[in-house]
């Protein structure tokens, strides 16, 4: 019903519709396949407040967020039903995606130092291996030559705590800007022990959680300089973890603690023009990951007192873009090589590989409006190990585009794979064995959809994103028990989600905007381990809405959110389930003194933190991970100085 | 007004939703649940659910009765039936007549393994991460008692309390002393704990026997007389046994080795004649191209006799036989593989059958 409101009102000449360009930054344009569907997030409702990248992901369709614990804790990413090593994240052009020792936390990442994230649902880059959900791609600012700076302070209910700064130095014709954010939590707060009080309500104790604590710290530095047929590009990025990490199911937080530390470094050229026809990106990286797991106390029953693992990689990558008469080309291509080591107490490991993945495409101009896009990804897994294995994967993908006035409609469909990270093929040195035999994730996605941007000057702006979309995966990695005394990740898991995907913003005034985004996700677990077959995705709810108003009136703002999840489980057999929620959340920014604002937030208004359980039966702890219980009313103040 | 219009619509379409719910699908209710029947603990180590059967027609399932942890294991204290979930979960979980929970509590800091009845709603717990062992009240939750068991710790600190079992006024309790900083490798051969009940409580003074084997793993199971339990050993290093133990004398006696069994025992259960049922595993070979001796090449089911002689009553490959129980003349046995083969399958007279789709793969398996 909606496009046909848009489209009467546009044919009887009611409206006066001014296509809006896609908004692009310098060498930061979205990289993924033209046909498939990409969203770019609006960041300007988002910055200036204390905000994460996590936060301003919240209304994208497709996307679910599961935050562990109390703000200032970190967010998995789940995109169409698929989180983990099925989401890559690539952050100025460095892919997170290849160490398999844990998902990159995009609430470390403030959103103010952020330029542009483009959501690729079932599709991502040509030059990397596309996991199966999507691909996140996160541009950072890039220095604008003037000299700026910025400092945020901010604390909360739950002992949260947040604080930033970033200063910009102008360097020729270019600059410097160098940013930092802190966020932690001491992460106590009220939940119910569904343990103790699940069967007898004279027990209803409510507990008061512990050693939920978390401490995350991101440095990033990005130095920027444009010459004349070329720009250089040289980016840090550092970000420390520091975290309880509570029992995986009903129990409380133990004395356990995980760290782990992501550094990446980034030297690359983009718009490298080579006469009319060819333009070139290049790009330099390497990425180390760490992750140690301690247990001092040895209370649990892990039995592990120390865990660590580190994962070295360097990669280059490479993309030419030839513009010819009706077609456009890129060739695409990325080499990593990689370097694993893992030990667990006394036992060591280390492994290597060599991984390349080329992808070319080929964008027909067929007629003014239509184009057709033809992909073809190829990937090759060399690896030093006892006994070198190579393997090869190819994913051919097509679709096309039709714009029509404002709207651009769409339809995508091919192949994916993935092969399996390296802690996937070689274990973890000690329960974990290697699985030289694992095979890359491998699955077909087809998805179709509708995007309209309408702006005029008398009636606003409108945008409505609208998909349908299906995945369906086999050869999905997973841990499987295979003595005893070990463990192994085996190509056990198969999926097969469908869903509809909606976003609309309408900001019919300057003053007001409202965003709306509903995603229905019918993801069925399809894996062969009795009992699971036909179950719900775990964690994903059929439905969920998210939905903001703002209104704004010179710098100061009020935003109210709503987010609906319906019904979800949280186990793979489907039978933690966890009833549908409401939660509500205000936000005030009051800009004061020229340079300052103070931001206000009451997250999760009505305070609901259980739901009933059995009849007869005390409350249960609402959570969205198991493990981690929902915090109740929550509330943040942070101060912001920006004087320029 | 067009503005209005627009923004309404807009408003209005994605503002319509429904809430869908989930089908949790109960399974066949056909039986009357009852603690007298049979019962499965069947798990994906994800979550774990409850399932009974009755043994006079193993095909009649009642499924997800309770759901517990994904670490989660199944006895009888005094035929009463208690979920343990283990490790972190820590908790007892006590059921009813009609497999109803009538009582749920925490054990911090214990890491329950097993249990054994000690008196009336008295049970003794083995507490796999700590070095004490406790005596509770399975109506209160109360700990009434508290067994300090770290001189038996290697150098971790840390028994490894496995499985503890009463006979007549003896408790017996087996001690791995795995060492946490190496793996869970075992330090030294196993031990036996020897303990006297006395007024519902445990009476000063432990007796100690070494095992011939290292990491005693099996349930206890009473054979006349005298017990049986079964060491793994660590991964395919030669460790591993079925050892019969007099309770009184604590006198050993080895009935199989790892060489004989052909294989690693991982659980026991008393037969028909004084034969012992067991089920092993075959670790792969330790081909050069293949050094792996800690995965599990296929899994058998034997039968053992009082001369030593072996039947294989039933292979599977790969790590997949888990949860064995004699009922009468009858075997039942849980398969756990990844394919149809998974759920309960029983031997008898007529020969194997099976599988009976449980609601998980089986995991425990409690007559």
């Amino acid at each position: 019903m909606l496009p046909f409101a848009l489209y009467a009102a546009l044919v009887i000449g009611a409206v006066d519709p001014i296509v809006v360009p896609d908004i692009t930054v310098q060498g930061s344009e979205s990289t993924t396949t033209d046909s498939g569907s990409t969203s770019e997030i609006d960041l300007t409702t988002h910055q200036g407040q204390g905000q994460t990248v996590a936060e301003a992901l919240k209304a994208t369709p497709g996307v679910s967020l599961l935050r562990l614990g109390a703000r200032g804790n970190s967010v998995d990413v789940r995109i169409r039903s698929l989180g983990g090593s099925h989401v890559g994240i690539v952050i100025d052009g460095v892919p997170m995606l290849n160490t398999g020792l844990q998902q990159f936390d995009l609430s470390l990442l403030p959103a103010d130092g952020i330029a542009s994230i483009y959501v690729g649902r079932g599709t991502g880059p040509l030059h990397l291996p596309m996991p199966i959900g999507g691909v996140l791609e996160i541009n950072t600012v890039l220095p604008t030559g003037r000299f700026k700076y910025g400092l945020n302070t901010g604390f909360g209910t739950q002992l949260s705590r947040s604080a930033g700064g970033f200063i910009e130095l102008p360097w020729k014709k270019g600059g410097v800007r160098v940013s930092t954010a802190y966020q932690g939590t001491q992460g106590n707060f009220t939940f119910y022990d569904d343990q103790t009080t699940r069967y007898n309500a004279s027990d209803d104790v409510i507990r008061t959680r512990q050693n939920n604590h978390s401490d995350r710290l991101v440095l990033h530095t990005r130095v920027y300089q444009p010459f004349k047929h070329a720009a250089l590009h040289i980016t840090t990025l550092t970000a420390l973890d520091a975290r309880g990490i509570p029992g995986p199911s009903y129990a409380e937080t133990l004395h356990t603690s995980s760290k782990s530390i992501f550094q990446s470094a980034r030297i690359s050229a983009s718009d490298v023009t080579i006469g009319r026809m060819l333009r070139l990106n290049l790009g330099v990286d390497a990425m180390v990951n760490g992750r140690s797991f301690s247990d001092p106390e040895r209370e649990t029953t892990l039995g592990i007192q120390d865990h660590r693992a580190w994962l070295v990689q360097a990669g280059a990558d490479q993309r030419a873009d030839i513009t010819l008469k009706h077609v456009d080309l890129a060739i695409a291509g990325r080499t990593d090589g990689a370097w694993f080591h893992s030990a667990q107490d006394s036992a060591t490991q280390n492994n290597g590989r060599l991984q390349t993945q080329w992808g070319l495409q080929s964008v027909w101009r067929a007629h003014r409006t239509t184009s057709l896009d033809a992909t073809l990804q190829a990937g090759h897994l060399n690896e030093f190990s006892a006994s070198n294995t190579s393997h090869w994967a190819f994913s051919p993908q097509g679709g096309v585009r039709v714009q029509t006035g404002p709207c651009s409609t769409r339809a995508h469909a091919g192949l994916f794979h993935r092969f399996a990270s390296l802690a996937e093929r070689f274990g973890d040195s000690a329960m974990v064995l290697e699985n030289k035999n694992i095979k890359p994730e491998r699955g077909w996605n087809a998805d179709a959809g509708t995007m309209c941007k309408i702006q005029t000057q008398r009636f606003g702006r409108y945008t409505l994103d609208a998909a349908t979309f299906f995945i369906d995966a086999t050869e999905l990695v997973r841990l499987l028990q295979v003595s005893r005394q070990a463990y192994r990740y085996e190509n056990l898991g198969k999926t097969r989600a469908t869903g509809v995907e909606l976003a609309t913003h309408l900001a019919p005034w300057s003053w007001i905007d409202l965003r709306v985004g509903y995603t229905f996700t019918h993801a069925v677990n399809r894996s062969e381990v009795l009992g699971e077959q036909g179950k719900p995705a775990a964690t994903i709810p059929p439905h969920l809405v998210h939905s903001a108003l703002v209104l704004k009136h010179r710098g100061a703002s009020v935003s109210y959110g709503v987010t609906y999840r319906s019904q979800t489980t949280l186990d793979r057999a489907g039978l933690l389930i966890i009833p549908d929620r409401t939660q509500h959340d205000l936000a005030v920014r009051l800009p004061f003194a020229q340079e300052w604002a103070i931001t206000m937030e009451l997250l999760n208004i009505t305070g609901v933190i259980s739901h009933p359980a059995a009849s007869g039966t005390a409350p249960e702890a609402l959570k969205d991970v198991v493990g981690y219980p929902w915090p109740g009313r929550t509330a943040f103040v942070s101060l912001q100085w920006s004087p320029q | 007004m067009i503005r209005i219009a627009l923004f309404t619509s807009f408003a209005f379409i994605t503002a319509c939703t429904s809430n869908a719910n989930i089908d949790d699908q109960p399974g066949n209710q056909r039986l009357t649940p009852h603690s007298d029947l049979a019962l499965v603990l069947t798990s994906n180590f994800d979550s774990s659910s409850l399932d009974v059967f009755d043994p006079s027609n193993p095909t009649l399932l009642a499924k997800r009765l309770v759901l517990v942890s994904g670490d989660a294991v199944l006895t009888r204290a005094s035929g009463i039936p208690i979920i343990i979930d283990r490790g972190r979960y820590e908790t007892l979980t006590v059921l009813g007549e009609q497999l109803n929970v009538t009582k749920q509590f925490r054990l911090l800091r214990c890491g329950p393994h097993d249990l054994a009845s000690v008196g009336p709603h008295l049970a003794f717990v083995t507490c796999y991460d700590s070095s004490n062992m406790r005596v509770v009240d399975t109506q209160t939750g109360e700990t009434k008692q508290v067994v300090n068991l770290f001189p038996w710790a290697d150098a971790d600190g840390i028994p490894e309390a496995d499985h503890v079992i009463r006979f007549n006024d003896y408790l017996l309790v087996t001690i791995q002393g795995l060492n946490r900083n190496n793996v869970f490798t075992p330090t030294a051969h196993g031990l036996v704990l020897r303990m006297r009940i006395s007024e519902d409580r445990i009476a000063e003074g432990i007796s100690t026997a070494e095992l011939p084997c290292a990491n005693p793993f099996t349930p206890w199971v009473r054979t006349g007389s005298s017990l049986v339990v079964g060491c793994a050993g660590f991964r395919a290093s030669g460790q591993s046994a079925i050892v019969s133990i007099v309770p009184e004398t604590l006198a050993m006696t080895t009935l199989a080795t790892e060489a004989t069994l052909g294989g690693i025992p991982h659980e026991i259960a008393a037969g028909q004649n004084g034969d012992l049922i067991v089920l092993i595993s075959v670790p792969k070979t330790t081909a050069s191209d293949d050094p792996d001796p800690i995965e599990a090449q296929e899994m058998r089911l034997i039968r053992l006799d009082s001369n030593g002689k072996i039947d294989i009553l039933h292979t599977s490959l790969g790590y997949s036989l888990t949860g064995l129980a004699v009922i009468g003349d009858t075997i039942y046995f849980g398969n756990r593989s990844n394919d149809s083969n998974a759920g309960l399958w029983w031997i008898d007279a007529n020969g194997t059958h099976g599988p009976v789709k449980t609601s998980m793969p089986p995991y425990v398996i409690v007559p």
